[in-house]
């Protein structure tokens, strides 16, 4: 059989018996070791899949399957699996095999999804073209007709996760989010990324990049199979203090396209310096909204342009504590040396990538004596602005419109220089994180390269639902190929 | 403003993290850089904005009850160094 196929369709072969786990997870097998050369994963755990298979059929046949009984995903590695390694990208954390497994993955694995394996990602997520992996970069399924031997990066963080799916390698993936890492790979590699309101999927057993900003979130090819997997996904966890205490709808069942009646809100910074072919994607999901009934309504989001210096203050402040654990002295590499400083000193430089360590760098500046109120505290008061402005929005709109990116796919060795133009990717993504909103990715086009290209949608908090009802309405007026680079 | 060398050596020896003469100085160049993009916030208005008027949601307290006790093994089976079940580290008294 070929992976060309949905979670949602999966799951109904299954359960209408038409293939077993074991013949799914085997196709899928197949497909992620032909394509090896896209350097997704960077621990396959395939024996242990093909051997969950088994048990899943049995259950199947009996008459006592789990709700994702049997359906073959991946998860990013910064997902601490028990008794699977789990390194976050990075060399620091090479031999780490966790002894615990995150509620996250557990809560699938508890559902009866199989795990294929570990996805490759930016070390400790920190990174928006997955170049940032100590375990080599991830390609992008996608080719560009205009040059066709040229690799294209995944986007990242969640660079390996959103490649897979896109390859066919699984059915859908866990990823996370901390300033675009679910919707910026989603849309560069043609699937769908949902980013759920901050506090929704318990962050507890996450490699920590930025406690305040970071959330767990499905990803997959169409809103249907991300509903599937969100719901399995989140609910509440005690052993995650910022975990939100709300029922978990039942997203699927309540799934349905919506545009009727609904308030489009446009923000029009987002317009500005928009590319032409951003434009006329934006024009594009506006037409189809609008065609089901969608108003649509001008809004102003004024400290959009903060968002990023504001996101670069706040991330790598809380990076520079949450990384302060990698010592070399309870987990993780360590760099042999004759006094403690030395081997703390000679272990980060050598175990952290040139991304992190600049990131810890402008962390622990901006956190240092004489600075924090200039950096700290001002970015904390921004950002305070910026959920206003949200706020004010959700006053006259019920859902916000944007593009994902500034543009498409770009290039393995086109852009890799120059760190603040890599930051720039995240422009249209990264005040989602700041507000602790949900976002959502939905692929709707093609640029005239002929990559994939995708729409935004922001709700208020906990609008998960409406987001996967209105990004629907989307996903069935764009007809995305969503197989073409399997 | 700028980010001079001392600033990097100073910053390098707060984050533990050791750099070369070299690494310094690329590091001062892309610092540099990153901090003048991140300055355009000062031209924002920030002085109405007073961080104690906006509540943070209220984080709930694990019971302090015992959970997972005598976790010996598992805590210290992905150290690089272990003696006598406890983390080893280079000898810091003299």
């Amino acid at each position: 059989m070929n992976t060309k196929i949905t979670l949602s369709q999966a799951k109904q072969m299954l359960e209408k018996k038409e293939c077993s786990s074991t013949e799914l997870v085997q196709a899928f097998i197949n497909q992620a070791t032909a394509k090896r050369n896209l350097n997704c994963f960077i621990t396959e755990t395939f024996d242990n899949a093909l051997a969950q298979a088994a048990e899943a059929d049995k259950r199947i046949a009996n008459g006592n399957a789990l709700p994702l009984d049997g359906l073959p995903i991946a998860n990013k590695d910064l997902y601490c699996t028990q008794g699977v390694r789990t390194t976050a990208g990075s060399n620091i954390l090479k031999n780490f095999i966790p002894p615990y497994e995150s509620t996250v993955s557990g809560n699938l694995k508890k559902a009866g999804a199989i795990n294929l394996g570990k996805l490759n990602m930016d070390e400790f997520a920190m990174g928006s073209a997955n170049l940032n992996s100590a375990y080599g970069p991830v390609v992008n399924p996608w080719r560009s007709t205009s040059e066709p031997l040229k690799d294209l990066v995944p986007g990242g963080s969640s660079g390996g996760s959103a490649a897979s799916i896109a390859a066919g390698l699984c059915l859908g993936a866990t990823a996370s989010d901390t300033g675009g890492s679910i919707r910026q790979p989603a849309a560069f590699c043609g699937i769908t990324g949902i980013k759920p309101t901050y506090g929704l999927c318990s962050r507890w057993g996450m490699v920590a990049f930025a406690s305040s900003l970071d959330q767990a979130g499905p990803m997959a090819h169409t809103i249907a199979d991300c509903a599937i997997l969100l719901k399995h996904m989140a609910g509440y966890d005690d052993k995650d203090a910022t975990s939100l205490n709300v029922t978990i709808p039942d997203y699927t069942a309540n799934l349905k396209p919506v545009a009727k009646g609904l308030r489009v809100g446009l923000p029009k910074e987002y317009m500005e310096g928009l590319n032409q072919e951003g434009q006329d994607l934006l024009q594009k999901g506006i037409g189809w909204l609008k065609a089901e009934g969608a108003e649509i309504v001008e809004i102003s989001l004024k400290m959009t342009s903060a968002a990023l210096p504001t996101y670069y203050i706040i991330a790598p402040a809380e990076a520079s504590a949450n990384l302060a654990r990698y010592d070399g002295v309870r987990y993780g590499a360590r760099v042999d040396s004759v006094t403690l400083d030395e081997m703390y000193q000679s272990t980060r430089h050598d175990g952290f990538g040139a991304e992190v360590k600049r990131r810890i760098m402008i962390g622990t500046y901006v956190l240092s004596a004489g600075y924090y109120d200039a950096y700290y505290t001002r970015a904390q008061k921004v950002r305070k602005l910026i959920s206003q402005d949200f706020d004010c929005a959700f006053e006259k709109v019920d859902v916000i419109l944007t593009p994902t990116t500034p543009g498409a796919a770009f290039g393995l060795h086109d852009r890799n220089d120059d760190p603040v133009a890599m930051y720039l990717n995240d422009i249209y993504t990264v005040t989602v994180n700041l507000a602790e909103l949900p976002g959502i990715s939905v692929p709707v086009g093609l640029s005239v390269d002929g990559l994939p290209l995708g729409l935004q949608l922001i709700g208020p908090k906990l609008s998960e639902q409406l987001l996967f009802n209105v990004g629907l309405t989307l996903e069935q007026a764009a007809q995305f190929p969503h197989f073409k680079a399997v | 403003m700028t980010i001079s060398l001392t600033d990097v050596a100073k910053i390098s020896k707060l984050s533990s993290i050791r750099l070369s003469d070299a690494e310094k100085v690329v590091m001062q160049t892309q610092l540099a850089g990153i901090f003048s993009w991140i300055n355009q916030l000062t031209e924002i208005d920030v002085s109405n904005v007073n961080l104690n008027d906006f509540p943070q949601a209220q984080m709930f307290e694990r019971e302090d009850v015992v959970t997972a006790p005598n976790q010996v093994k598992e805590v210290t089976q992905n150290a690089p160094q272990v003696a006598h079940d406890m983390f080893a580290v280079p000898k810091v008294v003299e």
